[in-house]
């Protein structure tokens, strides 16, 4: 019976895809509260939008009446068995969507209103669109081009709707829905910045967190201390590979056309040897980043390259209050992150003028690192911005930092960030690194050079057979043979990891107020413009629908894997459609045989009738 | 830290020659021999004199195109980790060379040898210091085509217009394994014709020598067949094909450049897709459930499943055709024919295999093996210089391997380390080397197949307390505690992830004796595709493969015999910003930091830490 069961869906798939389209639409990320019909609305030529005359709304339907005539999307995956394929055509065709905006003058700020509907008829030639801001009009205008398909895939086929009427209401679970790009490690250009932008408001995610600098280089080009630019960027074939003023403009004019916020970060006062372009105000430059003994306690730093910004040379300050008047001059949004990860003692002790300063005054490491935290946060304040910074000083180091500071959560828990008072960005590493990936970056690593797998003791061997037969496989690693080989925050993320981050995990509902959102990372030791597309989608686009429409849907129950499977198979190849050279998920066959390529027996394959039970 | 200055001070004096110069050509050729009378600079009309023959002069151009488009500038210098007495600097007054080097002479001795297995592919090269002509020799073509891939590595921008070479140098130079090669899987994803040309190139650069395409699997056919034209219909759509002018071309392209195309249709496991078009009833399980979550029952090791019947006659009909069709279209004279991962339970749906052990109950999985290969077998071996590839699996498989495979098969293996190299040479087979700890680049990304629940954990999961007592009580292993997502593989089998200095520190020839090293061809590294198309190929094969390309090539080990990764790490790194520069995105391997400040990204300053 369940062979008949398996073979029935698989012959539906291989055999029976009918030449016309498949009707179904695959929307990501999925809306709040969305019903179906079962019509089918074709799209008129002379189709337009109605919208009221605000230059950003204007541009964006533009932008989204190009895109849906370029796109004519057929889905890649097929869809479940064939319950949604009996639609009927609708009599009328879609002539215009209406978009009605209540405030137009909303500006793009960290609490506006992102919410829309969407109201497509079973026949009648004008549908809607309504929203609070232009913002939310944007992310309608998103979801609407997800709901337009291809009557083929010739190049001048038809467009339509699928299973019309479609009625959408929609809002963000979360205000903060950010991917974070480290541009200091290794340079991406204006043009992968530009282009990451547009994957973002794909998604409908909203802040471009932008870790400019660290020690490996200053691609700033800063006017009021040039020399931290001249000295601090990398230079390629003989081309410096910097930012301009003019390129931080038009990237943050291109976010803000599409709904994403841009947040600077210069990461102090650790991570910037890069500095060192300005005379005395770093320490430790010229050391490796261990010492001699290899001896972790000893060094100067997480890895190379190191350098930290001198905590008691007023120089110091004197640059640091001009780089950050002059970044949060060239940056509108109301967030600024002030960095404050990873502080390493020794690398200030290293300095003679700073451990002889220790000594005398009797100040341990932790004080300065909360002298340096105080200034740079007054001088935030100063350029009325609301300072982020890592959460290391106050969940680790438990120093005081103003509960006006918004700290994001890499390492320890939510619920402790939240706990000592501040607003929370989850950017835990255990899901939303999208760096790692098992294997270590350094050169000269001893620990790789191992021809046969270590052998596993005997007695331990069989103890773990005896006492959790189950765990064996899952339970025993060596570096090099199922472990991490020198990676510290392996194993990869997958996508089906990093859908799985529950950002409020065992909060209170009053300390889930707290949390703004998340925020996924792309640390570049190993990643430059050859990678940036591969590393970041899909597998972010996993944790814009985490964020946006939550890892619980409205009745409470948790989002399923399962579910969200063939939506983001078919958006995948979507992305790549629209530019993005993202990561394929699986073999296309598992697109085309749906849940053949799932883990465990799937439940709709004895529950037929169900239609794919979603 | 003096006494590791002093160390580094030691090793430099043995070789100041190598040192000498920024270029750092990978892979690094077997011997290389600057002078110092200085640089030598290329007339702007530099000719080759070389023999008439095709492939040599369609080489020659390429080779003068790329030195003049790309007019090299080293990115990564190789330099000691520590203050150190600056690099002697290119200056007019040390220009030894009064003239210009106008000419390169290359001299072939056989002109007729075919690229195939084996062949002769050792060249020398030299600029000298006192002539306006160098010379390449080389046995055959093939080895004066690599002689031109060292050239194109050795001659640099001279800051300007022009280009040079910095000192005179003498390079005599030859492979230390007769097979080098990448392992592409268009049946999981497909791969665009130019995709796969510029793989083709990229391997040529490294002097590898083998594409191992393996053409189909379960998922998808996509190559046309005359014989068969409704296979496709199993190919992923109409544009995810492979005509035989496509074929053709990559073939032609690959030989242009020195590289074999060995073919591999995998049978009788992975196959369904394609075969159950000619006869739906030569394919056994193709229709269950993988059935990894009842795992006695499982008829595959990933979705999805599907094995060709060894019991119904038609398969071997459908095989014959199949196999005489492909052998027509390919030139190499190795064919591989899979044979990897078969499974028991796949046959429980074959009736006819069902009715074949009913009908003597003393028959196991390994007579029904060997009743495959003494029935395919005669098949493959169509021609007398015919030689077969298979998987390991075929010999080695714990429960369904065959009883007997001649010895003049070729085994490729991938489980088990040197382990399994060492049974299979031991056992009198030639072997390549694919080692799944060492060698496969899709390790580490996840796993793939979907609706997963075992990522679904919000902490790490608390060790039970006995079992961090048992990892307690036995301090000496290598082994610790770990979790799915925490540490583990995170669903990648395979895991962690191969990095290029994994790859490179791999002896391929550990623990054999020099009889059974004999039987090692060299090695193939493969990209299985499950998580791959073409959007990702360039970065998850470049540059980690030629890491693999310098180990095959001169070995992974120094004049003393010591593992020379560390000195292999600014090469590499400038070797990677070539390939970029040369149309491939491979993949950065360390922030641009680390190859301006030579070995300051070192896990450990004593630069000879790898030794063994």
């Amino acid at each position: 019976m369940k062979v008949a069961v398996i073979s029935a869906a698989i012959t539906t798939a291989l055999f029976a895809v009918p030449s016309a389209a498949i009707i179904d639409t695959f929307l990501w990320p999925i809306p709040q509260s969305l019903s179906w019909g079962d019509g089918k609305l074709n799209i008129d030529n002379s189709f337009k939008f109605d919208a009221p005359n605000v230059p950003e709304l204007q541009d964006a339907v533009a932008r989204y009446k190009k895109l849906i005539w370029k796109e004519r999307w057929t889905s890649v995956q097929v869809p479940f068995g064939n319950a949604t394929t009996h639609n009927h055509a609708s009599h009328g065709k879609l002539k215009s969507i209406s978009i009605s905006i209540k405030d137009k003058k909303a500006d793009l700020t960290p609490d506006v209103d992102e919410s829309y509907t969407i109201d497509i008829p079973e026949n009648a030639s004008t549908g809607t669109i309504t929203a609070q801001t232009i913002w939310g009009a944007m992310h309608g205008l998103e979801t609407f081009s997800q709901l337009v398909k291809a009557t083929s895939d010739s190049h001048d086929a038809g467009l339509y709707v699928a299973k019309t009427p479609v009625k959408i209401k929609d809002g963000p679970k979360f205000p903060y829905r950010g991917i974070m790009l480290d541009t200091a490690r290794n340079f991406y250009s204006v043009d992968d910045i530009l282009r990451t932008i547009d994957g973002m408001s794909y998604n409908k995610m909203n802040v471009l967190h932008w870790h400019i600098t660290d020690s490996q280089s200053f691609p700033l080009l800063l006017e009021s201390v040039p020399e931290l630019g001249d000295k601090g960027a990398y230079t390629l074939h003989g081309k410096r590979l910097g930012y301009t003023k003019k390129d931080v403009k038009r990237i943050i004019k291109y976010a803000r056309a599409r709904g994403v916020r841009v947040v600077p970060e210069l990461d102090m006062p650790a991570h910037t040897a890069s500095w060192k372009g300005v005379e005395g105000i770093t320490t430790c430059t010229e050391q490796f980043y261990l010492d001699p003994t290899n001896d972790w306690g000893n060094r100067y730093a997480n890895e190379p390259t190191a350098g930290q910004l001198n905590p008691i040379n007023p120089k110091t300050y004197e640059i640091v209050n001009k780089v950050i008047d002059e970044v949060t001059s060239w940056f509108d949004d109301e967030y600024y992150h002030g960095g404050g990860d990873e502080p390493v003692n020794h690398c200030w002790q290293d300095d003679k003028g700073v451990s002889d300063y220790m000594k005398k005054n009797n100040v341990t490491g932790d004080d300065l690192l909360q002298t340096f935290l105080k200034k740079e946060l007054a001088t935030i304040k100063k350029n009325k911005k609301t300072a982020i910074l890592w959460e290391d000083a106050v969940t680790s180091l438990h120093l005081d930092i103003p509960k006006e500071t918004i700290l994001q959560v890499w390492t320890g828990s939510v619920k402790d960030a939240v706990q000592a008072g501040h607003k929370v960005i989850a950017s835990s590493y255990n899901f939303f690194y999208l760096d790692c990936r098992s294997g270590n970056w350094n050169g000269n690593d001893t620990t790789v050079d191992e021809q046969v797998a270590p052998t596993v003791p005997e007695k331990l061997q069989d103890y773990i057979n005896n006492n959790f037969p189950d765990w064996a496989g899952n339970l025993i690693a060596s570096p090099n043979y199922g472990g991490v080989a020198g990676d510290w925050c392996a194993p990869f993320k997958s996508w089906q990891r990093v859908y799985s981050y529950d950002v409020t995990y065992q909060l209170t509902k009053e300390e889930a107020k707290s949390v703004l959102g998340g925020e996924v990372a792309l640390w570049s030791e190993q990643s430059d413009s050859m990678t940036l597309d591969m590393k970041l989608w899909p597998r972010a686009a996993a944790a814009a629908e985490m964020l946006w429409s939550g890892r619980y849907d409205s009745t409470g129950k948790q989002r399923d894997i399962g579910e969200a499977q063939p939506r983001m198979f078919d958006w995948r190849y979507r992305l790549v459609e629209r530019g993005l050279r993202a990561e394929p998920i699986q073999p296309l066959w598992c697109g085309k045989n749906p849940h053949g390529c799932d883990l465990n027996y799937p439940w709709v394959f004895t529950h037929p009738n169900d239609g794919g039970g979603y | 830290m003096k006494a590791i200055v002093a160390s580094i001070i030691a090793a430099i004096a043995l070789v100041p020659a190598t040192l000498a110069v920024k270029v750092n050509p990978l892979p690094i050729p077997q011997h290389i021999q600057w002078g110092n009378s200085g640089s030598i600079e290329l007339d702007a009309h530099l000719s080759f004199h070389a023999p008439k023959n095709a492939v040599l002069e369609d080489a020659i151009k390429r080779t003068t195109k790329l030195i003049w488009k790309e007019k090299w500038v080293p990115q990564a210098v190789e330099k000691a980790p520590v203050d150190y007495p600056p690099f002697p600097t290119l200056s007019k007054e040390k220009r030894g060379a009064k003239h210009t080097l106008k000419k390169i002479d290359v001299v072939v001795t056989d002109l007729k040898a075919d690229l195939q297995a084996g062949v002769d592919e050792s060249y020398t090269l030299e600029i000298p210091s006192n002539s306006a002509t160098g010379v390449i020799t080389a046995k055959t073509v093939w080895g004066a085509l690599h002689a031109l891939s060292t050239l194109e590595q050795i001659v640099i921008s001279d800051g300007k217009h022009g280009l040079l070479i910095e000192e005179p140098v003498t390079i005599k130079d030859s492979p230390k394994f007769q097979l080098r090669g990448v392992m592409l899987d268009t049946g999981r994803n497909f791969l665009k014709v130019e995709t796969i040309l510029r793989q083709i190139d990229a391997l040529a650069w490294s002097k590898l020598n083998v594409l191992h395409w393996h053409i189909d699997d379960a998922q998808s056919w996509p190559i046309h067949m005359n014989s068969h034209p409704d296979m496709t219909k199993d190919a992923y759509s109409s544009k995810e094909i492979y005509s035989h002018s496509d074929v053709k071309k990559i073939i032609n392209y690959a030989r242009a450049r020195g590289v074999r195309v060995i073919p591999e249709i995998d049978m009788p496991g992975h196959s369904v897709s394609g075969w159950q078009q000619i006869d739906p009833k030569i394919v056994a399980c193709a229709n269950s459930w993988w059935s990894n979550d009842n795992w006695p029952a499982h008829t595959a090791v990933e979705p999805n499943p599907g094995q060709l019947d060894i019991i119904y006659p038609g398969t071997y009909k459908a095989i014959k055709s199949v196999y005489k069709e492909l052998t027509s279209l390919f030139t190499d004279n190795y064919f591989h024919v899979g044979f990897d991962e078969l499974q028991t339970q796949c046959y429980n749906f074959s009736t006819p295999t069902m009715d074949w052990f009913k009908a003597d109950s003393s028959r196991t999985y390994n007579d029904l093996a060997q009743h495959y290969v003494d029935n395919a077998l005669p098949i493959f071996q169509d021609k007398k210089d015919r030689r077969l590839i298979m998987w390991e699996d075929s010999i080695l498989s714990a429960d369904f391997a065959a009883k007997s495979i001649p010895k003049n098969v070729i085994m490729q293996t991938w489980n088990n380390g040197p382990n399994n190299t060492k049974i299979l040479t031991s056992k009198g087979y030639d072997v390549i080397v694919s080692s799944s700890d060492f060698f496969y680049l899709d390790c580490g990304f996840g796993g793939w197949v979907s609706n997963d629940p075992r990522y679904n954990v919000d902490y790490m999961p608390t060790l039970d307390s006995s079992i961090s007592a048992a990892f307690a009580a036995d301090p000496s292993t290598a082994y610790g505690p770990t979790t799915f997502n925490y540490g583990g593989g995170g669903g990648s089998w395979c895991a962690p992830y191969k990095t290029w200095q994994r790859i490179y520190d791999y002896d391929i020839t550990v623990g054999l004796t020099a009889a059974e090293a004999k039987h090692v061809l060299g090695g193939i590294t493969p990209l299985w595709a499950e998580q791959n198309d073409d959007t990702t190929v360039d970065s998850k094969m470049w540059p980690r493969a030629a890491a693999l390309a310098e180990s095959l090539w001169s070995g992974n080990r120094d004049a003393n015999g010591k593992k020379r990764v560390t000195k292999f790490t600014q090469r590499i790194l400038n070797y990677r910003e070539r390939l970029v520069g040369r149309g491939v995105g491979a993949s950065p391997l360390m922030p641009k930091y680390c190859w301006k400040n030579p070995h300051a990204c070192d896990l450990y300053l004593d630069q000879s830490a790898v030794t063994a």
